[in-house]
């Protein structure tokens, strides 16, 4: 059993202010939020992968990619980000649907677990165990 | 006083506190009854029988004929946490039932196992940033035994979940682990 990490969930129970009480501010805010929603102004992404790329000294290669982190244990599977992608980096290929961890950071998948991953003529029937050994910790 | 001076006076002192199945660390026969133990406590995992959300639709396919987590001993899904040693957090958790999933972790019995289904139990899912009702990951209420992806997961990687959590108990040992707090201190 790991360390417990308690949070007070009864203390989000706070006394409300008077704009809170007449209601009517807030429903305006979430008509806003609405309105932006229709749009187009707000950002719906999930952000469910962080990818950026830095500059590089080396004349051959323009930009490097700096972090990029892949989180499985966020990821819905929704397919956003690989239509998003300009290079095509990311692909959902691997046909791996069964993924567990044991920790939270083993889902967190960076360039170098990505990196590692034989192409897929090499892994052959079983791609899961492959994935399985860099996300058991 | 040299590090293996310490080490004999904290084994002499662990042997005089301690009960008895914990006085003599590991040998043949507490290693061997730990294997029997583990078999026995992996094949009879009785998950609690509860869902708050759609990932509790997946647990139920998971449970159902065609997936069948009764080939796993698990498929006597408990409707009370005194009996149930396995709490698949299945779904989102919002602030209103994080207080009701804590208690009812706390009234499980040990051995207790958590497992997180589906990334609205991980992290909070879809409703990470916005969502102000959501608890962002049940892993900050209880702590969590294994993490399954998906949204929700299919049946195959509950499953998986469900497999890990079994090695996860033949891995642990229930007689000889007693010693070894007291030793790393």
């Amino acid at each position: 059993m790991g360390t417990v990490r308690v949070i007070n969930v009864s203390e989000r129970r706070r006394v409300l202010t008077f704009w809170e009480k007449i209601y009517l501010p807030e429903i305006w805010r979430g008509l806003v939020l609405t309105a932006r929603h229709f749009s187009g102004m707000s950002n719906g992404m999930r952000f469910v992968s962080a990818i950026a790329a830095e500059e590089v000294d080396d004349p051959n290669i323009e930009k490097r990619p700096k972090v990029f982190d892949i989180d499985i244990g966020r990821c819905v599977f929704c397919g956003f980000c690989v239509e998003a992608c300009p290079e095509d980096a990311i692909r959902m290929d691997t046909g791996i649907t069964e993924i567990g961890a044991l920790s939270r950071e083993g889902m967190v998948l960076n360039i170098d677990t990505l990196l590692s991953l034989p192409p897929k003529s090499e892994r052959g029937d079983k791609p899961v165990d492959f994935l399985q050994q860099q996300l058991v910790q | 006083m040299s590090k293996t001076q310490t080490e004999i006076k904290i084994r002499e002192k662990a042997e005089q506190t301690l009960p008895l199945e914990g006085r003599h660390g590991n040998n043949v026969i507490i290693t061997s009854v730990d294997k029997v133990l583990s078999w026995a406590r992996q094949s009879s995992v009785w998950p609690m029988s509860f869902g708050l959300a759609c990932c509790a639709i997946e647990m139920m396919a998971t449970a159902a004929g065609r997936f069948d987590i009764d080939r796993f001993g698990m498929g006597v899904m408990r409707a009370s946490p005194r009996q149930s040693d396995l709490m698949i957090v299945a779904g989102t958790v919002t602030m209103k039932m994080a207080l009701r999933v804590k208690k009812l972790y706390e009234q499980m019995p040990e051995p207790k196992y958590v497992l997180s289904m589906g990334s609205c139990a991980t992290c909070g899912g879809p409703y990470w940033k916005h969502g102000y009702h959501v608890l962002k990951g049940v892993d900050q209420i209880v702590p969590v035994d294994v993490y399954v992806a998906g949204c929700p997961p299919r049946p195959e990687a509950l499953l998986e979940g469900l497999m890990m959590i079994q090695e996860k108990i033949k891995r642990e040992e229930m007689l000889g682990k007693k010693l070894a707090p007291v030793m790393a201190a």
